[in-house]
């Protein structure tokens, strides 16, 4: 009885983490990336202060911003 | 003459897609520099040039100083609030300043839409595999 309490409270425990997971994923299902001459230094949901950051550290390159997402069909 | 290949993406649905992105420099009047925006979907559906929320700080600050739209696409009910602002691009070379939608959320992608924007050029979207640009 007790083993079959711990058990559900487990389970319980298990499918609540994998809840918040899915949602998470769900909720960051975009991203931006920022770019040194093309190549991905950073990726994230807030990319305003670090830009300026990254931008700051490589004069004389080119640094741009890219934002992704993990849509399967684009209908726009 | 200008050719950009389109660019392999991922899907679940087609396992790889072509799309049509670009590069479009806005000029950001905070910092008084271009930035690069990668991967624009150039769009001949959309009416309007779109960034989301984020760029649109880094390039004018506050963007509620525009006037406030809402638009709509295809999905049913749903309206993507927005303010518009005009910016200066630079895309294909060639700079311009035009109406642009800094939307009122992240989770919008940027578009390179017609007005004032693929309107000003004659682009050939070239059998899903690149942009002429002429």
């Amino acid at each position: 009885m007790q083993h079959s309490r711990f058990i559900d409270s487990y389970l319980n425990q298990f499918y609540y983490i994998r809840t918040v997971v899915n949602m998470k994923e769900k909720i960051t299902k975009y991203e931006y990336v920022i770019k040194v001459n093309n190549k991905i230094v950073w990726h994230g949901l807030n990319p305003k202060e670090k830009y300026w950051e990254i931008k700051n550290k490589n004069p004389g390159k080119e640094v741009g911003i890219a934002w992704q997402s993990q849509e399967d069909v684009l209908v726009c | 003459m200008l050719k950009i290949p389109y660019s392999p993406q991922e899907s679940r649905i087609f396992g790889n897609i072509q799309r049509p992105l670009i590069t479009m420099r806005i000029f950001s009047k905070v910092k008084n520099i271009w930035i690069p925006i990668y991967e624009t979907l150039a769009d001949t559906g959309a009416d309007i040039t779109l960034i989301p929320r984020y760029l649109g700080e880094m390039i004018i600050g506050d963007i509620t100083k525009g006037k406030h739209v809402e638009v709509k696409g295809i999905v049913p009910n749903a309206v993507l609030p927005g303010f518009i602002h005009t910016l200066k691009l630079e895309v294909f070379r060639k700079q311009f300043e035009t109406k642009v939608l800094i939307a009122d959320t992240d989770d919008a992608r940027p578009i390179f839409g017609r007005f004032n924007s693929l309107d000003l050029f004659e682009v050939n979207f070239n059998k899903g595999k690149e942009l002429i640009i002429n």
